[in-house]
């Protein structure tokens, strides 16, 4: 086991497809071994889950209560030192602010939590106990999103004058336009998902790629939102107006009734001085346009990259690499700070990040529901 | 000659039912430089004077024959009389109306490949030499803004000597016995009679074959190839693998096939120099790749406020960046730049200065390349050399 990290698990067994990404991202960078955790909300069904990845069974545990209090009588170089946080929304919150006050890091999948009090509270106590703690903005990890990031902190596209962020699914239309239908879907419900589900699900991860990217804030938002049914509670589709802090404007498309679409989340940026364009389903492809000159396209692992994109990539230049390797990333980048090695500043989203989303969301709730008036994302 | 009128063109072949007929009649009228007067459109007198009718030309230009045409026409006073003819005719019908064409003093432009047989291309080429007359083939993918740009980019060097071209040409329009339908383009391209000594690589690979040598700069010398008639019951090839190998010692190799299932028009050209390297797909054909070890790719898209692209590839474009141009706007390069030249030989017996459009020298290299990639494989795909060049 040497020095590698101890990960548990709250949530995320057997079959749950985050789950999967969660645990590959952990292994890829070879920072974590996974040790134990509180595997399914069903004791019996974690418990087979933990005989199938043949970890220690007495490390299964059938309550976050139980987790926490058995493994601080470990001694500390036997104690997990990590949890992720990979539950459905509404718990997220209740198990990070127990987890942080026990001084566990944590890396939580996002929404962070489900208002953004809850978030604030909770960047409060994370500051006070010194723990790690990282969101798991999946696509922060692409190394082309990286050195997006790295040009435009370089000054290669000038000035910030507009931003375009679009992301469209299509996966919930077959389940939108029947009742019976609609009831199996937990984002769907109010009392699972939180507030909302297209702009807190999907619409935030484009929130976060036009902050994370652009290094500025989305000071102001105009949304209009859609339910698509009157008795549909939560959002399944929106469009979002920026204002940004430097004064650009900006917008955020979401959906998640766009028919046949997968999951095509795309950012485009607009300086003085040129753009850059990246496309999740196309994620080795970042496309530098510049006035007058032919486009330039940026891939992965050639040494013209950024530091930064080429410490982010781990194979030779065109093999292509995926999600699991962008969430790598974003595990590395926790292990550095666990382990109290150098880092970058965006080498994983943190707590601030999710308190920025969870305000976000809620400045483009009350917009919409206040009639598509100017907010301000506090 | 008065040059401030629209050049009137004659045309032979491309009746009813023809594909190629209908490209070159929007591709030479495209750009108002040239106007349709008379044709003799099928070798059935009745159904080509039907055709005439129905494209609204004058009854008394239409013609049963194209002696009658080439005769009928030169009697016209110079100002009435066509000015060029189009030849758009099957394969073994394009050497009889060309010469009867220059014969009469008529420049003409016509589809590849240039004729039936390499006897046929030896007293064409000594004909078009002899009279001095503009002589124009429609090798169109050359014409593709980005492909003038690519030749243009090789000419100044930007990518260093070349090493190493490769053209893939896939279709797969012939994957089943198509021609048994009763398909016009597929019966005669299958049949040896009508199509020559080649269906495959003299229909799509001499494409591959002139682009390399169009962008390169050089010649091939010589080929070793592969040919194959899949669909069983074919006398022709439906398939042809072929290397070649280029003045200073520049290599290739072309990939063609009609069996290709499900590939439309897939052509894809690829040149590596010393220094660099360009890539260019017809199924995105606005766009030139241009590629350097070490270096972000870049895009070079047409587009006519596009100061980046070289001159040449200026004068072949019309519409502003993102308004695609497309296949009968390349078709129409060619016309355009042939028309002008006719223009220019009227008035100042101008000679061809090569390289606007294709003219017979490309024409004549097509079929000594086919007939080589033939030799080669029908000896055992062994290294052959393309005779004749000049």
């Amino acid at each position: 086991m040497g020095n590698k990290i101890k990960l548990g698990l709250i949530g995320g067994g057997l079959s749950s497809f985050i789950g999967i990404v969660h645990r590959v991202a952990a292994y890829m960078g070879e920072n974590y071994v996974l040790t134990g955790g509180v595997f399914d909300i069903d004791f019996d069904k974690g418990n087979q889950f933990a005989v199938q990845l043949e970890l220690d069974a007495a490390r299964s545990y059938p309550s976050l209560d139980i987790f926490i209090e058995k493994e601080l009588a470990l001694a500390e170089e036997e104690r997990i030192q990590v949890v992720s946080i990979l539950t459905p929304n509404f718990l997220h919150f209740e198990m990070a602010k127990k987890l942080v006050s026990a001084g566990f890091n944590v890396i939580c999948e996002k929404p962070i939590t489900v208002t953004a009090d809850e978030a604030r509270s909770l960047e409060k106590l994370v500051q006070e106990k010194g723990v790690v703690f990282g969101l798991t903005h999946t696509y922060t990890g692409y190394p082309m999103i990286r050195q997006m990031k790295s040009m435009i902190a370089q000054g290669k596209i000038g000035r910030i004058q507009k931003v375009d962020a679009q992301y469209y699914q299509g996966w919930i239309n077959p389940s939108i336009h029947q009742e019976e239908e609609r009831k199996k879907v937990w984002r769907l419900n109010p009392n699972m998902s939180g507030m909302s589900c297209c702009m807190g699900d999907i619409g935030v991860h484009a929130f976060n790629l036009i902050e994370y990217t652009t290094g500025l804030e989305i000071d102001k938002v105009l949304a209009d939102l859609d339910t698509l049914y009157p008795e549909n509670e939560l959002d399944v589709d929106g469009t979002t107006l920026l204002r940004m802090n430097n004064g650009s404007r900006g917008v955020i498309t979401a959906s998640q009734i766009a028919t046949g679409e997968e999951n095509n989340l795309s950012i485009a940026v607009y300086g003085d001085q040129g753009g850059l364009k990246w496309e999740q389903e196309h994620p080795m492809y970042l496309k530098h346009l510049i006035e007058g000159a032919p486009t330039q396209i940026y891939k992965p692992g050639n040494p013209y990259n950024s530091e930064f994109a080429l410490e982010s990539t781990k194979i030779a230049p065109g093999h292509p690499e995926g999600l699991f390797d962008a969430m790598g990333n974003i595990y590395n980048g926790v292990a550095a700070a666990i382990q109290g090695r150098p880092h970058r500043a965006g080498a994983f989203p943190t707590v601030h990040d999710g308190v920025r989303g969870m305000s976000f969301i809620e400045a483009v709730l009350s917009s919409s529901s206040q009639g598509q008036v100017w907010v301000k994302v506090s | 000659m008065k040059t401030n009128r629209k050049l009137k063109m004659g045309m032979v072949g491309g009746g009813s039912g023809a594909f190629i007929g209908g490209i070159h009649r929007m591709a030479a009228q495209l750009d108002g430089q040239i106007e349709l007067v008379c044709g003799v459109f099928s070798s059935d007198a009745d159904k080509s004077i039907a055709f005439g009718k129905e494209i609204y030309l004058d009854e008394d230009r239409l013609y049963r024959t194209f002696d009658e045409m080439m005769a009928s026409e030169a009697r016209r006073p110079e100002e009435e009389r066509m000015d060029f003819v189009s030849i758009v005719t099957q394969n073994n019908m394009h050497f009889a109306p060309a010469m009867s064409a220059l014969d009469h003093g008529f420049p003409v432009i016509i589809d590849k490949p240039l004729c039936f047989t390499m006897d046929e291309a030896k007293q064409l080429r000594a004909k078009v030499k002899s009279t001095g007359l503009p002589f124009g083939l429609t090798y169109t993918y050359a014409y593709y803004p980005m492909l003038i740009q690519a030749k243009a980019m090789v000419k100044n060097h930007e990518i260093g000597k070349v090493r190493k071209i490769m053209v893939e040409y896939p279709q797969g329009w012939l994957s089943d016995k198509l021609e048994d339908t009763g398909q016009k383009q597929a019966a005669w391209r299958s049949d040896p009679q009508k199509a020559g000594i080649s269906n495959c690589f003299g229909d799509i690979g001499t494409h591959c074959g002139h682009l390399a040598e169009y962008i390169s700069g050089l010649k091939i010398t010589e080929v070793l190839a592969e040919l194959n008639a899949f669909v069983p019951g074919r006398t022709l090839d439906d398939d042809a693998d072929v290397f070649f190998r280029m003045e200073q010692q520049a290599q290739g190799v072309i990939s063609a096939s009609q069996v290709a299932h499900g590939d439309e028009n897939n052509l894809k050209f690829r040149i590596y120099g010393e220094e660099g390297a360009l890539e260019w797909s017809n199924t995105d054909h606005n766009t030139l790749l241009v590629k350097k070890q070490g270096a972000p790719t870049q895009i070079y898209r047409t587009g006519v406020d596009h100061s980046y692209l070289h001159e040449e590839t200026h004068l072949n474009m019309r519409t502003p960046s993102g308004h695609p141009e497309g296949y009968i706007e390349a078709f129409a390069n060619i016309y355009r730049n042939f028309s002008d030249h006719v223009r220019q030989f009227k008035v100042h017996s101008s000679p061809d200065s090569g390289g606007t459009y294709p003219n017979i020298d490309d024409g004549f290299k097509g079929m000594a390349l086919v007939a080589a990639v033939v030799a080669s494989s029908a000896d055992g795909n062994i290294w052959t050399k393309i005779k004749d060049y000049t």
